[in-house]
């Protein structure tokens, strides 16, 4: 079911990546590793949600 | 109507012949509403399925770029090495930081609230009611219930 309810988690995402990488330490190595693996599981879940926002299309009789 | 039927020398139109055709003339107009009905309707679902296409390519087009973006972030990051230089790093770092604040803004096209959100928080119609409601005291009946309305509006 598409929801419309303009409040999605899409953007908190992106901005949740955002101050992973403006507060990551760049000479701490375990901790690029660390926000390194966090982008890339906040990027899935972007994805998925992504997915979800665009699935209905896939659903025939809803754009004729 | 008895007098044109004459000028072409047809008999005259009686009482039932006279039912007969305003029958025809309600049929008529009633399948003629139908259909318009139908072809309203049809057409109001076409153009909002046009509407949703067209919002929804644009939305596609926002997460390709942003997913783009997020990748070469995480690429960005893996390539770190320790030998890799500060100020390069930095220079970097801000390229990325401003794709993402570009996408993020340009999300807001899409949804414009979101939780995360910094900008305009207290700028929302429904904090302006409340705060408007708060300067109206408890005698202004007026304004205590224009601005309900308002809050209910929005």
């Amino acid at each position: 079911m598409r929801r419309r309810k303009f409040q999605l988690p899409l953007l908190d995402d992106l901005a949740e990546i955002y101050d992973l990488i403006n507060s990551v330490e760049f000479q701490n190595e375990a901790a690029v590793k660390k926000t390194q693996s966090e982008v890339m599981l906040k990027k899935l879940d972007f994805v998925k949600m992504a997915q979800n926002e665009v699935e209905f299309r896939r659903v025939p009789g809803i754009i004729e | 109507m008895n007098w044109l039927l004459s000028l072409f020398g047809l008999p005259p139109v009686g009482p039932e012949t006279a039912l007969h055709i305003d029958l025809a003339s309600a049929l008529i107009a009633l399948f003629a509403l139908i259909f318009s009905i139908w072809t309203w309707r049809h057409q109001t679902r076409l153009r909002r399925g046009s509407l949703l296409a067209q919002r929804d390519s644009g939305l596609i087009r926002w997460i390709e770029t942003t997913i783009d973006t997020i990748v070469e972030i995480e690429f960005f990051l893996r390539r770190r090495t320790p030998t890799t230089d500060a100020a390069q790093y930095s220079i970097q770092r801000d390229d990325h930081l401003a794709k993402l604040a570009a996408a993020i803004d340009k999300g807001r096209l899409y949804f414009p609230k979101f939780t995360r959100d910094v900008i305009g928080a207290q700028n929302t119609p429904a904090t302006q009611a409340s705060q408007l409601e708060a300067k109206c005291g408890d005698g202004n009946f007026s304004c205590r219930f224009w601005t309900i309305w308002r809050k209910f509006m929005t």
